[in-house]
């Protein structure tokens, strides 16, 4: 039984990353944070990530680009939009790529870890 | 009698005496004060007629050439402004001119003497025409005196020729000591005056000849009674007609004049009467035969006799019968004298006579002469009597005092007339005989030395009349141009009547054409009281007039009458004489204009109908001309209106859709600024979140702050969610939702405060709705909080739904402080608040969350007792 999921915080806005870090690490998840969707696909190339927590509107490259990149070389990541907006073209975008889960921002921190947990039954039992 | 062609002329009068040695003109070089001109005016016809009539008055009865002039020169110097006047007559040889009569200046001239041809006179002795010199200076034929340098005393002349058909008499010359002082109707004057002088003269010349004629008569009888002889030859030899009449009055013998005069032979005459010799219908047989009766007696006597001649001329003789004896026997002798042409001459003097009482009878205006006292009226001519309604006896005699209104007008004019001599167009009120008053005006001469008074009078009342009606006309007109209103007019008009007759009681009807009512804008009455309301048009005098289009004078008698006849009927108080006029403006009657006097019934007559009936068209034209312009003013105040309304819906349409640009501006801000204040809300949130997390044995107050940071975020978060919400186009996820459900989720996540109780009644089986249930549920959230907030210090709040045909209805419901009626209308307006805190966004987001899925929101509240909103959506299955 896999006790932790891999989680990577991508959000140019470098509190908000480390705060959910924070929630997460202490949840007992495997946290890594990128603020940037480059440094999000670094970290990808070299490290196993189960779950994909992005902002969508963020200055080098937008949630849903990220998402596309991550296609190929990760098709069984699990991608969760995190936005402002609650109804944006990108996210409308997303959703009709394949994006499952948006969730607006403050983020209800309660059902984000019980997705998680969700997600890791899924990830287990696959 | 002799009479000869011009410039041939009738013998000398008077032997000129040589009191001037001078040689000069009629002229004078003395200078005395210039006596002005007589003012021409109204009465220059008068004072002409006047002069004539004195002329004639003067000359009448003069039986002597030298006092005929002397006389018309004294009148015409007494009654014109032309004090330097002489008259010329020729001397017996006809070679000079011999100034006979001299007035002024050319008093120095009497007896002068001058040839023919000389001067302007001579000019006159000349042609026979008459010569006017407006400047002598300038005339070739004044001669200037050598002995003086001195301009001339007189500078104009006039002279007219004193004629009797085409013989030349004598010369009337008349000078004044201004340049061309003569006025064309003075010159007419003067020639008319050189008429009648003519006539003076004629008449003097046939007494002349009668006295001559007479004497030469009884030469011949004389001469028959010496001799047989010599009567035989002066039978013979004169020309009247001698006829010898036995004691049957028939004829024995005729002298060769009576033959020429008849133009029969002797033989024809012999044996016959004079009835045989008389023009039919002409002689008064009685008269003759009882004449030859008293002849015979011997008692001679004269008459007139018409002859009737061969050719069937008749012709008038004068007969002189006288008893005589011829062979022995008695007989009357006849002594016919053809007095053809002095009867011509007679005639004529007849006529003129005849012409000039004419003038003075047929004047246009009265002529009279009274006492200087008023006692008695001497003379006057028709007009006289016209102007007065008297008949020749009943004024003839009678104190001239009596006619006149006011004794002490008379008394003023008597005053000026004793100062001055004469008075010219003296205002005075007359009462005629029908005791009316006319306003007059009289001209008139006194003689002092006599105490009498003459003078013209014309009757000015019309002329006055028509006066003050175009003053009152005058006033309206200008009256409509200087008030403001019709309301002001109508004073004006009641006031310019009231000028011109009695109009204590006056109204003015209008007929409203759209009502069909009578209208009194204007009501002056001493005892009726106007309708207020209008009329209808029906059986009072008013409607009669309107109706007609004729003015009405009604007496009680004309009342009478058309109530008779069922034309009127009374309305009000009855007047004692009522007269109305109708208003007529181009051809149509507007209205009618009403006088009305309730106690004297001879107030108004036909002259104030007439008066009144004058003004009317242009009280008519005044009243309508100032309700046009009303109207207009009218129309244009509503337009103004009108634009004014039109501006401010302009300016609320403006205003709301600047509300919405602001609106739109607000929703594109706060998109922007929401988006900002999310993200370090969800950092703040996290960051709570993982306090809480770490530390779940902080101390109460920690986590007492940390709740209240929470707290707060979800505040933030949610005022965010209103703005854009209401900035953005919200589309809905409509699905069967369960009411109970949402409520219970909203009641979860915005807690009620303690000091509220809430109730919940949502039957079981409460059909699914078909809506958003976030959307939904940010509904029940904002009215719950919004009921909570209504009752800060506690309350009830009651959540209920019902269904209610296809729809089922939420009612939250509070026990707060209510909304008024003013705000109730305001609150779903976006932006209005009655909150300290909260921008206004709640109630109309609410609204167009609820429109979207659908549905609707009512509200009711009342002030003290609470709100009550309802949501209303459609259920899952229709």
């Amino acid at each position: 039984m896999l006790a932790s999921l891999s989680v990577l915080i991508v959000d140019d806005n470098a509190s908000m990353a480390s705060a959910l870090a924070d929630v997460l690490d202490a949840k007992g998840h495997q946290v890594y944070i990128a603020n940037s969707g480059a440094a999000a696909l670094a970290i990808l190339r070299d490290h196993l990530v189960h779950v994909l927590l992005t902002d969508v509107i963020m200055p080098d490259m937008n949630g849903v680009e990220l998402y596309r990149a991550t296609r190929q070389t990760h098709p069984g990541l699990v991608t969760i939009f995190m936005t402002a907006y609650a109804a944006d073209d990108l996210i409308q975008q997303g959703l009709r790529e394949g994006i499952k889960t948006v969730l607006t921002k403050p983020v209800d921190m309660d059902f984000l870890l019980y997705l998680l947990s969700a997600t890791r039954s899924i990830i287990q039992s696959g | 009698m002799t009479q000869k062609k011009k410039p041939a002329a009738q013998p000398k009068i008077r032997t000129p005496a040589s009191s001037s040695r001078r040689t000069r003109q009629a002229n004078g070089n003395k200078v005395t004060a210039a006596k002005p001109a007589k003012v021409i005016g109204t009465n220059q016809v008068t004072l002409q007629q006047e002069v004539l009539f004195q002329v004639l008055r003067a000359l009448s009865g003069q039986l002597d050439a030298d006092r005929v002039v002397q006389s018309a020169v004294e009148t015409i110097v007494r009654l014109t402004s032309y004090p330097h006047v002489c008259i010329a007559l020729p001397d017996k040889s006809e070679t000079h001119w011999v100034v006979c009569a001299a007035a002024g200046i050319l008093a120095a001239e009497m007896g002068a003497t001058y040839p023919v041809h000389q001067g302007i006179i001579g000019r006159v002795f000349q042609t026979g025409q008459v010569q006017w010199a407006r400047d002598i200076l300038l005339d070739p034929d004044y001669v200037r005196d050598v002995h003086t340098t001195e301009a001339p005393a007189l500078r104009s002349e006039f002279v007219a020729p004193i004629r009797s058909g085409e013989i030349l008499l004598g010369a009337l010359n008349v000078e004044s000591d201004r340049v061309d002082a003569f006025s064309e109707s003075d010159t007419r004057m003067i020639q008319s005056v050189a008429d009648i002088i003519s006539l003076g003269l004629e008449s003097a010349r046939l007494y002349h000849e009668a006295q001559q004629e007479i004497a030469e008569r009884r030469l011949a009888e004389q001469g028959l009674l010496e001799s047989e002889t010599s009567y035989r030859g002066l039978f013979n030899s004169v020309t009247e007609g001698i006829f010898i009449q036995n004691q049957q009055g028939r004829f024995q013998d005729v002298n060769p004049g009576a033959l020429r005069m008849y133009g029969y032979s002797r033989e024809f005459f012999i044996g016959k009467l004079p009835a045989n010799l008389g023009a039919p219908g002409k002689n008064n047989k009685a008269m003759y035969e009882r004449a030859f009766q008293k002849a015979l007696g011997g008692e001679p006597q004269q008459f007139e006799f018409w002859g009737l001649r061969s050719n069937g001329e008749i012709f008038p003789q004068e007969i002189l019968l006288s008893k005589g004896i011829y062979f022995g026997q008695d007989i009357v002798i006849a002594l016919a004298h053809d007095i053809t042409e002095r009867k011509q001459v007679e005639e004529t003097l007849r006529q003129n006579e005849r012409k000039y009482r004419n003038l003075f009878n047929n004047s246009e205006v009265g002529m009279f002469r009274t006492r200087l006292d008023g006692s008695e009226i001497l003379d006057f001519n028709e007009k006289y009597l016209e102007i007065l309604g008297f008949t020749y006896d009943e004024i003839k005699g009678r104190p001239s005092v009596d006619l006149w209104a006011n004794k002490l007008e008379r008394d003023r004019m008597v005053q000026l007339l004793k100062d001055q001599g004469h008075v010219t167009d003296f205002e005075f009120v007359l009462l005629t005989k029908q005791g009316e008053q006319r306003t007059c005006i009289t001209s008139s001469h006194l003689y002092p030395d006599q105490g009498i008074l003459e003078g013209s009078i014309q009757d000015i009342t019309e002329r006055k009349q028509t006066q003050t009606l175009q003053k009152a006309v005058y006033q309206i007109a200008s009256a409509a141009e200087t008030t403001r209103s019709l309301d002001e007019l109508y004073p004006q008009i009641h006031q310019i009547i009231s000028s011109v007759m009695p109009a204590e009681n006056f109204y003015i009807t209008l007929y409203d054409e759209a009502e069909n009512l009578l209208r009194f804008p204007y009501f002056m009455d001493a005892a009726d009281q106007p309708f207020v309301d209008g009329l209808q048009p029906g059986k009072g005098l008013t409607a009669y007039v309107l109706r007609m289009g004729k003015s009405l004078l009604c007496t009680q008698a004309v009342h009478d009458e058309l109530e008779r006849q069922g034309e009127v009927k009374l309305l009000g108080v009855a007047s004692a004489i009522w007269l109305g006029v109708p208003l007529i403006v181009e051809g149509k009657t507007i209205g009618v204009m009403v006088v009305q006097h309730y106690t004297d019934p001879n107030a108004y007559g036909e002259r104030e109908q007439h008066m009144l009936e004058y003004v009317s068209t242009q009280v008519a034209i005044a009243i309508d001309r100032k309700r046009a312009e009303q109207k207009v003013k009218e129309y244009s105040e509503r337009l103004e209106e009108m634009v004014e309304e039109r501006t401010r819906e302009l300016r609320q349409a403006q205003e709301k859709l600047l509300v919405q640009e602001k609106l739109a501006v607000l929703g594109q801000l706060a998109g922007g600024v929401g988006h900002e204040l999310r993200n370090p809300l969800g950092v703040i949130n996290t960051s709570i979140y993982y306090l809480k997390m770490v530390q779940p044995d902080a101390s109460e107050k920690i986590r007492q702050h940390l709740a209240m940071i929470e707290h707060e975020v979800q505040n933030a978060d949610k005022i965010i969610s209103d703005l854009l919400d209401f900035a953005r186009v919200i589309s809905s996820d409509r699905q069967p939702v369960s009411v109970g459900e949402i409520v219970k989720h909203t009641l979860e996540r915005f807690p009620l405060p303690e000091t509220v109780k809430g109730t919940m009644d949502i039957p079981g089986d409460l059909p699914l709705v078909l809506a958003d249930p976030r959307q939904l549920e940010q509904v029940m959230g904002n009215l719950t909080v919004n009921a909570c907030q209504s009752m800060p210090q506690g309350g009830q709040l009651t959540i209920s739904a019902i269904k209610i045909k296809e729809q089922v209805a939420i009612t939250v419901k509070d026990t707060g402080s209510g909304i008024t009626p003013e705000n109730l209308l305001k609150i779903f307006e976006p932006l209005f608040t009655t909150k300290v805190k909260g921008i206004g966004l709640g109630l109309p987001v609410s609204k167009k969350l609820v429109e979207a899925n659908g549905g609707r929101i009512e509200v009711n509240s009342q002030v003290g007792l609470g709100s009550t909103f309802t949501v209303y959506l459609p259920v899952q299955d229709k």
